[in-house]
């Protein structure tokens, strides 16, 4: 586990770096038993499920508030957020720091599974469901041998979202 | 545009920013002093950096109307044009509309502005259309002494071998001269430093060089900027003397005047060569410096939780070690912390003009004075402390001092006095905001507040509580809502803005004398005295500047009303109890309020007594913001890690409250006459 976190952290690096241009690049994650991925440049790093302090007044998927070596940030559960049943709580189981600055997160989810190159022709448009407008946080769909990967417009998915319910309850 | 111009152009605003900063003061000050020469000569060089700065960047309308500008500023200086008030006013605005052409740069390098109106009336003032309003000194026969300054140093122009007498000569220059006294016979006869005979020769061949720098400045006419200027300079002179360089500045500015605080270079000719040593400094962006103190607040949580593992090392050399690095990560937090900090002037000079504007409009003559500029605090206090100060000093010309017919009955000199006083008190800053007018007319305001139904008319109230009431929202004596004050929002808005830098505000006065405003605040946001308290298994964070005292209530002193909530009989003051658990919504089971700690805050809309299951120990806290994605709430100030590494949050218990306060009765009406159906329940139902 921490070995795959750091070979992660690594890849999170070089892509700050602008190490791969030809192609973008997403780190994939599950969330239960379904498959998602961001891209790689909104990712800070990726961290072991930290402690966190609760937040009174937030919503369920507010986990809380944690210390990362000083900074303190906002942790929610994304497979709470997107009603995606969570497998145990394992070693598996990781936070991803986003980057959507100003704006830092960590988000929990089930595992950080690798860094995926998707060049841009190989992403489909998600499937239109009539009525259904909740999908706007889906950005694009990948197909990987059996997998189907989804592509998330994090920001849409978390934050955005939040800052509204964080007001309404304000 | 490249990256580089781009760099060039805001490196242009933030110094322009600084420039237009020291012209106002050098106009204001134009207005008392308009025979000054060294100042004249100092508003010259800023409208000439201005200039020069605004053309080599490519801000060209700047450069334009500074030119303008500067053609009128040299009129003045040479005399053809008389000061008067009416240039001063004149100068001023330009000085508005340049602040303004680079306020609106800032955000758009390609914007345009319309100047022909000034221009016009620029050009009209040189023409001499405005200069006859009279009553100025003049400014021609004090211009000299500046143009004799290059002579009197004229061993720095011979390149002679440094030899003591010339050097020690030279000091008594740098040194001695000040503006007015530019009498060198004496400055030379007199020989030798007073105070500082121990000073190294070292240090006197620098100062020698720096002489010989401003020498050289002095000969390129204006330099853009003196520092610079200087300092290539002073290398090549004295390679040696470079390691004394600090001894040297300490020595000149025992006796020298403080440097000055135009980066435009000092008032006269010679002044710039004490100015051009300043202690050195370099610009940080506020982003990096919050970068480090947030390690270093890291820093200082690491250390306290090795300190709580102290005793079960047994190494010698580690429990040594371990007490060292505590000193030094105690030192590096004071340092860090000091570095936000920065003096109160700039913020207490922009009253300057809040009075000459306020005087002029309603016709009265006032005089402000400053102590305590050099005062520091932290920079986002003294950000916030703006709009507060604004309000008190423009009420202080207002209702505080009379007009000049009024204080001629009263026997006081026409001309009204406002002072403004900072100084630290403990960790506290304080601002006081004297003047010397009227005072305040308790029984008017009580009046007033009757009027106003803020109080009832059989209320019988202190003195000290009848003055709070000027703070009250909505309230104001003035009849009549003029241009400068009479809403009633200012007084509300200084209490509101002080509690939110956990400050305070009180006033005093005495009829005829006057009244003083004193204003009380941390020195610093990034740190503040918290108070750990625990509900469950939780742990807040409550400042301990909100708390006014603490006990544990007696259980016949909590009364339960269904309309009114639990209320706490404190020494017969009734103060209604808020539950923290029930603030927060957390799912705790309550308990009976006399098993709990009452923490007692007197808040400016309300006292209220907040129970809490424990209070666990005092400490100083360093605030951490809160992300955007929980600023929303209200209630918490941010966040602080505590010893155990977890972030615990700060309530700001004036806001907490906020909203709740709804669904129980306003504790302003008296709620003892209800007494007769008190319910005797401990245990709040709900």
């Amino acid at each position: 586990m921490s070995d795959d976190i750091t070979a992660v952290n690594n890849s999170i690096q070089q892509e700050h770096e602008g190490a791969h241009l030809s192609e973008e690049r997403f780190l994939e994650f599950s969330l239960g038993e379904e498959n998602y991925a961001i891209p790689l440049l909104k990712v800070k790093e990726v961290i072991a499920v930290p402690k966190t302090t609760p937040i009174p007044n937030t919503p369920a998927h507010f986990n809380g508030i944690m210390n990362l070596r000083g900074q303190v940030i906002s942790v929610m559960d994304l497979r709470k957020k997107l009603n995606i049943k969570p497998q145990e709580q394992s070693e598996e189981t990781a936070v991803i720091i986003l980057d959507l600055s100003p704006v830092f997160l960590g988000c929990v989810v089930d595992s950080v599974n690798k860094v995926l190159s998707i060049a841009k022709s190989q992403i489909s448009e998600p499937p239109e469901i009539e009525g259904h407008l909740k999908i706007k946080y889906i950005d694009g769909v990948y197909r990987a041998e059996s997998k189907m990967i989804v592509l998330l417009d994090i920001a849409k998915a978390l934050d955005i979202a939040d800052l509204e319910i964080l007001k309404k309850s304000a | 545009m490249d990256e580089f111009e781009i760099e060039l152009k805001q490196g242009f605003i933030e110094e322009a920013t600084q420039l237009l900063q020291d012209a106002e003061q050098a106009f204001l000050g134009l207005e008392s002093r308009g025979d000054d020469p060294d100042l004249l000569d100092q508003i010259f060089r800023l409208a000439h950096n201005l200039k020069g700065a605004s053309r080599a960047v490519g801000f060209g309308e700047i450069a334009e109307f500074t030119h303008v500008l500067e053609n009128l500023i040299l009129k003045l200086k040479e005399g053809e044009i008389q000061v008067t008030a009416g240039v001063v006013t004149l100068l001023l605005e330009c000085n508005d509309h340049v602040t303004h052409m680079v306020d609106v740069l800032r955000d758009d390098f390609a914007a345009t502005f319309d100047s022909v109106a000034l221009v016009e009336r620029l050009n009209g003032a040189l023409n001499g259309e405005l200069s006859d309003e009279g009553g100025a000194a003049e400014p021609e026969a004090s211009a000299e002494p500046v143009d004799e300054a290059p002579q009197e140093s004229a061993f720095a122009e011979g390149d002679e071998a440094p030899s003591m007498d010339a050097s020690v000569d030279g000091d008594d220059h740098v040194i001695e001269s000040q503006p007015e006294a530019a009498d060198s016979e004496e400055a030379e006869s007199s020989g030798g430093f007073e105070d500082d005979d121990d000073i190294s020769l070292d240090a006197v061949h620098l100062l020698e060089a720096e002489k010989e720098a401003d020498q050289k400045q002095l000969e390129s006419d204006v330099a853009p900027a003196p520092v610079a200027e200087a300092a290539p300079a002073v290398e090549p002179a004295t390679p040696a003397a470079a390691p004394a360089a600090a001894s040297a500045s300490n020595g000149a500015g025992k006796s020298a005047p403080p440097p000055a605080a135009s980066s435009g270079g000092g008032g006269g000719a010679k002044k710039p060569s004490v100015a051009a040593k300043p202690e050195e400094s370099i610009r940080v962006s506020l982003n990096r410096l919050e970068n480090l103190n947030n390690f270093v607040g890291e820093l200082v949580i690491l250390q306290s939780m090795l300190n709580q593992h102290k005793e079960e090392v047994e190494n010698p050399m580690i429990v040594k070690s371990l007490g060292q690095l505590e000193k030094l990560s105690k030192e590096i937090h004071e340092i860090s912390m000091s570095l936000r900090m920065i003096p109160v002037k700039t913020t207490l000079q922009k009253m300057q003009r809040i009075v000459r504007d306020t005087s002029k409009l309603l016709g009265k003559d006032v005089e402000l004075i400053l102590r305590g500029e050099e005062t520091e605090v932290d920079k986002t206090v003294l950000e916030k402390l703006g709009d507060p100060l604004v309000h008190i000093v423009r009420n202080a010309v207002d209702h505080g001092l009379e007009d000049p017919e009024g204080r001629l009955a009263a026997n006081k000199s026409t001309k009204g006095r406002v002072t403004i006083a900072c100084m630290h008190e403990g960790n506290n800053l304080v601002i006081e905001i004297k003047d010397d007018g009227k005072g305040i007319d308790k029984d008017r305001i009580f009046q007033k507040a009757v009027e106003k139904k803020i109080v009832k008319p059989d209320s019988n109230m202190s003195e000290h509580d009848i003055l709070q009431l000027i703070f009250h929202p909505g309230f104001s004596t003035k009849d009549q809502v003029s241009e400068v004050s009479g809403r009633g929002v200012g007084m509300d808005v200084v209490k509101t803005n002080i509690q939110a830098l956990s400050g305070a505000v009180t006033v005093s006065t005495k009829m005829g004398q006057g009244s003083v405003f004193r204003i009380s605040l941390p020195l610093t946001m990034a740190v503040i005295d918290g108070m750990i308290i625990r509900i469950g298994k939780e742990k807040y964070v409550f400042p301990l500047s909100q708390v006014n005292e603490t006990l544990k209530p007696e259980p016949e002193n909590v009364k339960f009303v269904t309309s009114m909530g639990e209320n706490l009989n404190l020494r017969g003051e009734t103060l209604p109890i808020f539950r923290l658990s029930h603030l927060l919504n957390s799912p705790l089971e309550d308990r009976p309020a006399d098993e709990m700690t009452a923490v007692i805050v007197r808040a400016a809309k309300q006292n209220y007594a907040v129970l809490v299951d424990e209070i666990l120990h005092q400490q100083q806290v360093v605030i951490k913001k809160l992300g955007q994605e929980i600023k929303q709430q209200k209630g918490f100030m941010g966040s602080s890690i505590l010893g155990d590494g977890l972030p615990s949050l700060i309530i700001d218990l004036y806001t907490i409250i906020e909203g709740t306060t709804s669904t129980r009765k306003r504790p302003n009406i008296k709620p003892k006459a209800k007494e007769t159906s008190n319910l005797d329940v401990q245990k709040e139902a709900a």
